[in-house]
């Protein structure tokens, strides 16, 4: 008769705990903490350095590795971290150039040999939107004739023309996570956590 | 295994709650299709042979299927899909029973209210949402709030897309930014807290009414409070299986000395569906 209810009761007390021991989400694992709090997996966020002996690159992580991506942002843990670091310093990294007018020219509908598979600019030259301190909301930056590119290439993928493979000694993963903070109105994003991987660590 | 008598419309209660369930689980069980599938064969079956509806063990494989989903993708899955997990076994656990309809209705009972009360104690004991700032926050930068809010505030769709640039720009994997101001005005404070006290309010007195031991005090409002929650939200965060999850999960309580209530239920049940049409956008067109 009750043992429906008592399933109910069961999941959620679980989720408590998770949301307690793992930093898990309020708004995810069954236990109705949904529109309760800002700290939903969409307000939390992970930044990737892969760290050459250039200095450290912030990059977008492959497709591959977004499932693992979305658990840790749902459930930020120190392991969860060192196995997304260890898979990302398990791919092969590549320093792409790509025109922008080339990829202007794809995106209307044709394709660009320079970037398969481009998921976002991830290393151009300096934004001015990356001042901490700007109090101003966001203006768009200026546009540059052509972006370097880190990207990871999939496990079957050639590497595209106009690219150079990267030495990386190790991977950085943080995850941030922001607030809303009500007067004067604005998000400001705390770090959670970070791991690193060395490149040749096991996955 | 007893049945209740049937209505002057000739379908009990539990006949129309079932082909409600199966409605439910073949529009919104999930987009993954290895819960999408199974769970629209199971529906699409028992809709097309009704013997099979009153089988427990479908039941048993639809809730597992939807446990099963939710455990596999537990960093995505929402929670009324969860529900909808529950609301299956609850059948199964009914057509096993000796009187269906009272177990199914008191299962029922128990769901929404449980459901309610975890929700509203998520609120209360949540700092964010307590001093109003969850619901700014989400007035703010919530898509779905955002055309409602361009009616409401007056404030502009261009501030409204600077508020999600700003956010967009703040996750960009490329992006050091730490921090990022968003357009507001006094309105957004005023309508977050409102909505605010409005929600946990609601939530806590559905949960008393709905975990009240007895009929009577609180629990006379269960069906017009329930009816008024989801009548109202899912207009607003049209999130359309919940709202219909606890649509029929009303109505198993309902009797058949109820035939408005009942009718009320149904007619909120299609109306869900409706609710999916951009109204706002369609009413506003180009002023929003």
């Amino acid at each position: 008769m009750y043992a429906v209810p008592v399933l109910l009761c069961a999941v959620v007390l679980v989720q408590r705990i998770e949301v307690h021991l793992v930093d898990l989400s309020p708004w995810k694992g069954g236990g109705f903490g949904m529109f309760s709090t800002v700290e939903a997996p969409s307000a939390r966020f992970l930044r990737v350095y892969l760290h050459t002996q250039d200095g450290d690159h912030l990059v977008t992580l492959p497709r591959a590795l977004a499932s693992r991506a979305r658990e840790l942002r749902t459930a930020p843990t120190l392991e969860r971290a060192k196995d997304l670091a260890r898979a990302a310093a398990a791919a092969r990294w590549l320093l792409l150039d790509v025109d922008l007018a080339t990829r202007a020219r794809a995106a209307g509908g044709g394709q660009s040999n320079d970037a398969p598979g481009l998921d976002l600019p991830v290393q151009a030259t300096p934004d001015p939107r990356e001042d901490p301190l700007a109090d101003s909301a966001v203006q768009p930056a200026p546009r540059p004739a052509s972006v370097q590119i880190y990207r990871a290439l999939g496990p079957k993928e050639t590497a595209p023309k106009r690219s150079r493979p990267i030495e990386l000694d190790r991977v950085r993963v943080e995850v941030w996570q922001y607030q809303f903070d009500p007067d004067p109105p604005r998000l400001t994003a705390r770090p959670l956590l970070q791991a690193e991987a060395q490149r040749g660590s096991h996955e | 295994m007893r049945h209740a008598p049937r209505s002057s419309d000739g379908a009990t209660t539990l006949e129309v709650a079932t082909v409600m369930m199966l409605i439910l689980l073949l529009l919104h069980a999930s987009e993954r299709w290895y819960v999408r599938v199974p769970s629209i064969v199971l529906a699409a079956s028992s809709l097309l042979r009704p013997a099979l509806r009153r089988a427990p063990l479908l039941w048993l494989l639809g809730g597992a299927v939807l446990l099963g989903g939710a455990y596999a993708d537990w960093d995505t899955t929402d929670n009324h899909k969860y529900l909808m997990a529950y609301a299956c076994l609850a059948w199964f656990a009914s057509l096993r029973s000796q009187d269906v309809e009272t177990t199914l209705a008191r299962n029922g009972r128990l769901l929404v209210g449980l459901c309610f009360l975890f929700a509203s104690a998520w609120k209360w004991l949540s700092p964010d949402y307590l001093d109003g700032r969850f619901f700014h926050y989400e007035l703010l930068i919530d898509g779905r709030f955002g055309r409602l809010m361009t009616f409401v505030s007056g404030i502009s769709v261009e501030t409204v897309d600077q508020n999600h640039a700003a956010v967009t720009a703040l996750l960009d994997p490329a992006s050091t930014l730490t921090s990022v101001r968003l357009a507001d005005t006094p309105v957004f404070a005023t309508l977050g807290r409102a909505m605010t006290w409005w929600t946990v309010a609601i939530e806590s007195v559905l949960a008393m009414a709905f975990l009240w031991p007895t009929e009577r005090g609180p629990a006379r409002l269960r069906h017009a409070l329930l009816l008024l929650f989801v009548l109202s939200t899912y207009a607003i965060a049209p999130v359309i299986g919940f709202g219909s999850v606890l649509a029929i999960l009303g109505f198993v309580q309902t009797t058949q000395a109820q035939p408005r209530l009942r009718s009320a239920y149904l007619f909120v049940f299609v109306l869900l569906e409706v609710y999916q049409t951009p109204w706002l956008q369609l009413l506003l067109g180009s002023t929003a």
